[in-house]
C-alpha cells in the first residue's frame, strides 16, 4: 500500500502565490488524476512532488509538507527520494544517444544497478512499453514520432522502479491513437504503482482514473476545489467551479471537427464596444483578410498592404477602395461579410454560436437577448480577453492572434489548449 | 557517486574554471602596477605636450588626441553608414538579399587588421598621403561591418509584430523606422560602444597607414600617431623609461576600452531587466 | 529616402568586400608559383615561399585554440553551473566583458613582459602560444557560456528527474548536446587568433623558419606580412600574395562556421 499525503501545501514564487494549501491524501496502487484548467498549478503540485521545485531554490518558497509512506519527501538526500517517485515531462527531452542509451544512462548513473544488469533491464522495460517491437533501440531517439516519446520517457522512469509515477499532461500533444497506447500502459503500470497524472482534459480521466482532484484558480493560487472518485463527481460535482469546468469541457470536446463542417456554421464574435472604429475589429479583419498563418508576419516579409486596406474599408460606413474590393473577391469573401457592426438581434439569430471575449459580455448579451443564451459563449473558456488599449500599437496583434488561437483550437480539434503566455 | 566526491570535483572544476578569470585580473594588476611606477617614476613627464622619447619627453596628450580624433572621425563615418545598412536589412531587404549581405559584410569584418592595413596603403594611401585621413579611412572600414551586424542584430529583437502594426498604419516609413530605432535602442547603442571600443584599440592597421610622426591631429593631411600605434612601433628596441612609457600608453589604452565597455554593460543589463 | 540610403550604404560595404578580396587576389596571385605553399622564404620574404610561415602558423594558432579550450571549457561550465554566490555570475560577466575588449596590443604587451619577459621565455612559439590563448580565452568562454545556456533547460530538468547527479548530466548530457555551437565558439576564435599580428608581433616573433622547439621564434602569417610591409624594402609583392593566403583562410573558417550553423538551424 503507498501512501502519498500531501498536508497544507502552499507554493509562491517571487512572492507570487502559485498553490495556496493543499490537503491531499492519496493511496496506491491506481491512477489519480488532477484536473483543472491550464495555469493553475497543477504541474506545480506534480513537480514540488518528486522536489523538481524546492523552496529556497530560484526563487520559491514552500510551506507545508508532503509525506510519502510517512516520511517527509524533504527529509533526506533528493536521490533517494527520486528512487521511489518517478517523473515524466509534458513534452519528455530526449537524452543524446540511441532509444537503448536513453534508459541505460539513467540506470548507470543511479548507482543500484550492477554495470552488466543494465543492458537487459533496459531491454526488458522496452519490450513492457512496447517500443522494442516497433523499431531498433539503437535508433537515435530524437527521431521517434511524439508518441514513441512519450512511451520512451515513460520506460526511462520506471526502469528505475519507483513505486510512484507523476506524468505531467502525457498524451496532450498525442494523436489519438498514441494516446490510447499509452492511457492503455498507464492502466498496466497502474496494476503496481500509484500513478497521478495531470490534465486538463476531462474525457481522458473518465477513461484511465479511479479518483480525480479538481483544482481551480483561487484567490492566492490554485486551489483544490473537490476530491474524490471520479464517477461521482461527473455526476454531481459539490463546487459549482468544478461544474461549470466539466460542463465546459462537455462542449469543447463535441466540437465539430472538420472544416467542411466549420463553413457550415456562422461564427458572430464579438469585439468590445461594438464601435466602428474599434481597434480589435479592425485586427481581427486584418487578421482573416491577410490570411497570415498562425499571427502577424514575420519581420522582413513585406505585408500586403492591399489586405489591411480591404479590411478597414469594411468597416462599416466607409466605402471600400477597388483593390481592397479586389482582395476580398479573390478570395471570395462577400464584401461586408466579416464587418464590424453593431448588434442586432438577426445577427445572433442566424448565428449557430455566438463567441463573446469576456464573461461580462457574455452576461450582458444573455440579458439583452435571452432567447439567445444558449448560443453564447466565452471564446477563451479560461481567461477574459483583454480589450486593447487604444494608442498600444501591439495590442491588437497580440490580441487578435490570441483569438485566431483559440479559434483554431476550437475549430480545428487542435488537441491542446493554447496556454497563456505568461505576461 | 558519493556526494563529497562530488562536490571534490566541482571544487577541482572551480580552481580550473576561473583561470580566465585569473588572466584577466592578471592584465588588470600588471597594468595598474607598471602604469602606476610609470606614473610614479616618469610623473609630470607624461602630462607633458609632446612625444619626443629620445630628449625624454613623453607626454601623452598628441597621442591620446590621435586616438580621439581618429576615433570619433571613424565613428562618424561607420554609425551612419552601418546603422543605414541595418535599418535596409532587417526593414527593406528581401530574405535572400538579406543572407547574402550578412554573409558579405561578415566577411568583410572576419578580414584579418593586416589585411585591411595592406588594403589601405595600396588604395588609400596613394590618394590621400599617409595620414590622418587614410587612418580615419581604414579604421571605419574596419569597425562599420561589425557594427552594422551587431545593430542589424538589435533591430531583428524587435518583435515583428510592432513592425507589423505601424506599418499597418497610414504614416510613412519614416515613422515606421524611428519606432523601430527607439525600441532597439538600447542594442544599438552598446553595439555603438563595441565600435568605439575597436577603435580606440585597433593598432596594426592604423600604423601602417598613419605615417607614425606624434604630431597633433588637426589636420587630416598630416600624419599622426595614436596611444597604440606608438606602441607598436616604439616597442621593440626601446627601454628604461621608455620602455615604462609605453606601458603607460597601455594601460591608458585599456582604461578607455574598458570605460567604454563598462557602460555598454550597464546600458545591456538594463535591457535585460 | 530611408530605403534609399540604406540600400546604397549596403551597396558600398558589399562592394568594398569584394573589392578588397578581387583586389588581394589578382595582386597576390602573381607570388603563386608552384610550390609557394611549402618553399621557404628566400632575400628576406621578397621571394620564396612561407612554408614554414605556414607551419609556424599552425603550431601557434592550433596549440593556443587547444589551451585556451582546456582552460575555457571548465570555466564556462563552472560559471554556468554556480549560482550559489549571486555576485559571481555578474563579476565573471563583467570581467569576460571586459576580457573581450582588450586590445591586442595591450595582450600584446602583456605577454611579452609577462611570458617573455618574467618567465624568460623571450620571443619564442611558448610565449606567443600563451600570450593568444590568453587573448581567446575570454571571448571563448563567453562563447561557451552561451552554447551551454542554450541548451534546452528540459534537458537539465530531465536528468534531474530521474536522479542523475549535476556532474553527470553536465558532462554526460549537456556539454554533448551544445557540442555544435561550441565547436564553432572555437572555430571562431581559432579564426580570430589566425589574423593576429598585434598580439603575436612581440611574442613570437618575426623569424621566418620552422621552430625546432617551443622556445624559438617563429612568425605566424599575420605577423610575415606586418613585418614583411614594415620592415622589409620592396615586400609589398610578396606580402600580397600572403594575405590574399590570409584572407582566404579567414574567410574560409568564417563560412564553414556560418553554414554549420545554418545546417543546424534547419537539422535542430
Amino acid at each position: 500500500m503507498i501512501h502519498l499525503r500531501y498536508q497544507q501545501l502552499a507554493l509562491a514564487v517571487a512572492r507570487r502565490p502559485v498553490i495556496e494549501a493543499v490537503d491531499l491524501d492519496l493511496t496506491g496502487p491506481g491512477v489519480v488524476i488532477l484536473l483543472g484548467p491550464s495555469g493553475v498549478g497543477k504541474s506545480s503540485l506534480l513537480k514540488a512532488t518528486q522536489r523538481l521545485i524546492e523552496g529556497g531554490v530560484d526563487g520559491w518558497t514552500r510551506s507545508g509538507d508532503i509525506l510519502l509512506d510517512g516520511r517527509s519527501i524533504f527529509a533526506g538526500p533528493r536521490r533517494e527520494l527520486t528512487r521511489r517517485v518517478g517523473y515524466i515531462q509534458q513534452l519528455p527531452a530526449m537524452l543524446m544517444g540511441s532509444v537503448r542509451a536513453n534508459v541505460e544512462f539513467g540506470l548507470r548513473h543511479d548507482g543500484r544497478t550492477a554495470r552488466r544488469e543494465i543492458r537487459g533491464i533496459a531491454e526488458h522495460v522496452l519490450e513492457d512499453v512496447g517500443l522494442a517491437r516497433e523499431l531498433s533501440l539503437d535508433a537515435p531517439a530524437r527521431n521517434l514520432s511524439g508518441g514513441q516519446q512519450q512511451r520512451l520517457a515513460i520506460a526511462r522512469a520506471v526502469a528505475l522502479q519507483p513505486e510512484v509515477l507523476l506524468m505531467d499532461e502525457p498524451t496532450s500533444a498525442l494523436d489519438p491513437i498514441s494516446s490510447i497506447q499509452i492511457e492503455r500502459l498507464v492502466r498496466t503500470l497502474a496494476r503496481e504503482r500509484l500513478i497521478v497524472m495531470v490534465t486538463h482534459k476531462v474525457a481522458l480521466a473518465e477513461r484511465v482514473g479511479d479518483r480525480a482532484g479538481f483544482m481551480l484558480r483561487g484567490e492566492r493560487g490554485g486551489r483544490l476545489a473537490e476530491f474524490g472518485p471520479l464517477p461521482a463527481i461527473l455526476h454531481a460535482a459539490a463546487d459549482e467551479g468544478v461544474r461549470r469546468f466539466i460542463g465546459m469541457g462537455a462542449i469543447v470536446d463535441q466540437r465539430p471537427t472538420t472544416a467542411a463542417q466549420i463553413l457550415d456554421k456562422k461564427f458572430l464574435v464579438i469585439g468590445p464596444g461594438h464601435n466602428r472604429h474599434s481597434l480589435m475589429a479592425q485586427a481581427i479583419g486584418r487578421e482573416e483578410i491577410s490570411g497570415l498563418p498562425g499571427g502577424c508576419a514575420d519581420a522582413g516579409e513585406q505585408p500586403d498592404e492591399n489586405a489591411w486596406n480591404a479590411s478597414s474599408s469594411t468597416i462599416d460606413g466607409l466605402p471600400p477602395n477597388p483593390a481592397a474590393r479586389r482582395v476580398l473577391e479573390k478570395m471570395d469573401l462577400a464584401h461586408g461579410g466579416h464587418a464590424s457592426r453593431p448588434i442586432t438581434a438577426e445577427m445572433l439569430e442566424q448565428a449557430d454560436i455566438v463567441f463573446c471575449m469576456t464573461r461580462g459580455q457574455c452576461e450582458t448579451l444573455a440579458r439583452q437577448y435571452p432567447a439567445h443564451t444558449g448560443k453564447i459563449q466565452p471564446l477563451d473558456p479560461v481567461d477574459d480577453l483583454e480589450d486593447p488599449r487604444e494608442g498600444d500599437l501591439e495590442f491588437p496583434c497580440h490580441v487578435a492572434g490570441r483569438i485566431k488561437e483559440l479559434v483554431r483550437w476550437r475549430l480545428h480539434a487542435a488537441p491542446q489548449y493554447p496556454a497563456r503566455p505568461s505576461a | 557517486m558519493s556526494r563529497s566526491s562530488e562536490s571534490g570535483r566541482w571544487a577541482a572544476l572551480g580552481a580550473l574554471g576561473t583561470g580566465p578569470l585569473w588572466a584577466g585580473l592578471a592584465l588588470a594588476a600588471f597594468l595598474g602596477l607598471v602604469g602606476g611606477r610609470a606614473l610614479v617614476e616618469l610623473g609630470w613627464s607624461l602630462g607633458g605636450w609632446h612625444w619626443a622619447p629620445h630628449s625624454g619627453n613623453f607626454g601623452v596628450w598628441s597621442l591620446a588626441a590621435g586616438t580621439a580624433v581618429a576615433g570619433g572621425l571613424a565613428l562618424t563615418l561607420a554609425l551612419p553608414v552601418g546603422l543605414a545598412t541595418a535599418v535596409y536589412l532587417a526593414l527593406y531587404a528581401g530574405a535572400g538579399v538579406r543572407r547574402a549581405c550578412d554573409a558579405a559584410i561578415g566577411l568583410l569584418g572576419s578580414v584579418p587588421s593586416v589585411v585591411i592595413g595592406l588594403w589601405g596603403m595600396t588604395w588609400v594611401v596613394p590618394l590621400l598621403g599617409n595620414s590622418l585621413a587614410s587612418a580615419v579611412i581604414v579604421l571605419a572600414v574596419m569597425i562599420t561591418p561589425t557594427f552594422a551586424l551587431l545593430a542589424g542584430a538589435a533591430l531583428r529583437q524587435v518583435p515583428a509584430k510592432l513592425v507589423e502594426t505601424s506599418r499597418a498604419l497610414p504614416v510613412g516609413e519614416a515613422a515606421v523606422t524611428r519606432v523601430l530605432l527607439a525600441r532597439a535602442r538600447r542594442g544599438v547603442f552598446a553595439a555603438a560602444l563595441l565600435a568605439t571600443s575597436r577603435a580606440v584599440g585597433e593598432a596594426v592597421a592604423i600604423s601602417m597607414v598613419a605615417g607614425n610622426v606624434p604630431n597633433w591631429p588637426w589636420s587630416l593631411a598630416r600624419p599622426f600617431s595614436t596611444l597604440t600605434t606608438t606602441l607598436i612601433v616604439d616597442y621593440d628596441g626601446s627601454s628604461g623609461a621608455h620602455r615604462q612609457a609605453l606601458f603607460f600608453l597601455a594601460a591608458l589604452t585599456m582604461l578607455l576600452v574598458a570605460t567604454a565597455n563598462l557602460v555598454r554593460l550597464n546600458q545591456i543589463r538594463e535591457e535585460v531587466r | 529616402m530611408i530605403r534609399v540610403a540604406g540600400a546604397l550604404a549596403t551597396a558600398l560595404l558589399v562592394a568594398l568586400t569584394i573589392g578588397i578580396g578581387v583586389d588581394l587576389f589578382v595582386r597576390g596571385a602573381a607570388g603563386f608559383r608552384p610550390g609557394y605553399l611549402v618553399r621557404e622564404p628566400r632575400d628576406l620574404g621578397r621571394g620564396g615561399g612561407i612554408g614554414p610561415v605556414l607551419v609556424s602558423t599552425g603550431i601557434v594558432v592550433g596549440a593556443a585554440t587547444l589551451l585556451a579550450t582546456a582552460l575555457s571549457l571548465p570555466a564556462a561550465v563552472f560559471i554556468t553551473e554556480m549560482r550559489r554566490p549571486a555576485w559571481f555570475g555578474r563579476f565573471s560577466h563583467i570581467v569576460l566583458n571586459i576580457g573581450i575588449g582588450v586590445p591586442r596590443i595591450v595582450w600584446g604587451l602583456f605577454g611579452a613582459a609577462l611570458f617573455g619577459g618574467v618567465l624568460g621565455f623571450g620571443f619564442s612559439v611558448a610565449t606567443g602560444v600563451l600570450t593568444l590563448a590568453c587573448l581567446m580565452a575570454p571571448i571563448m568562454t563567453a562563447g561557451f557560456i552561451s552554447g551551454l545556456s542554450a541548451v534546452d533547460p528540459a534537458l537539465a530538468e530531465q536528468c534531474r528527474a530521474l536522479g542523475t547527479s549535476r556532474w553527470a548530466t553536465v558532462w554526460r548530457q549537456i556539454v554533448p548536446a551544445a557540442r555544435p555551437a561550441l565547436t564553432a565558439t572555437a572555430a571562431l576564435a581559432a579564426g580570430r587568433g589566425l589574423g593576429d599580428a598585434a598580439a603575436l608581433l612581440f611574442t613570437s616573433g618575426v623569424a621566418a623558419s620552422i621552430p625546432h622547439s617551443c622556445f624559438d621564434s617563429a612568425a605566424t602569417l599575420a605577423v610575415y606580412i606586418f613585418h614583411l610591409l614594415t620592415s622589409v624594402p620592396g615586400g609589398q609583392q610578396a606580402a600580397y600574395a600572403a594575405a590574399a593566403l590570409l584572407f582566404a583562410l579567414a574567410a574560409l573558417v568564417q563560412l564553414a562556421v556560418s553554414w554549420a550553423q545554418g545546417e543546424q538551424r534547419f537539422a535542430g
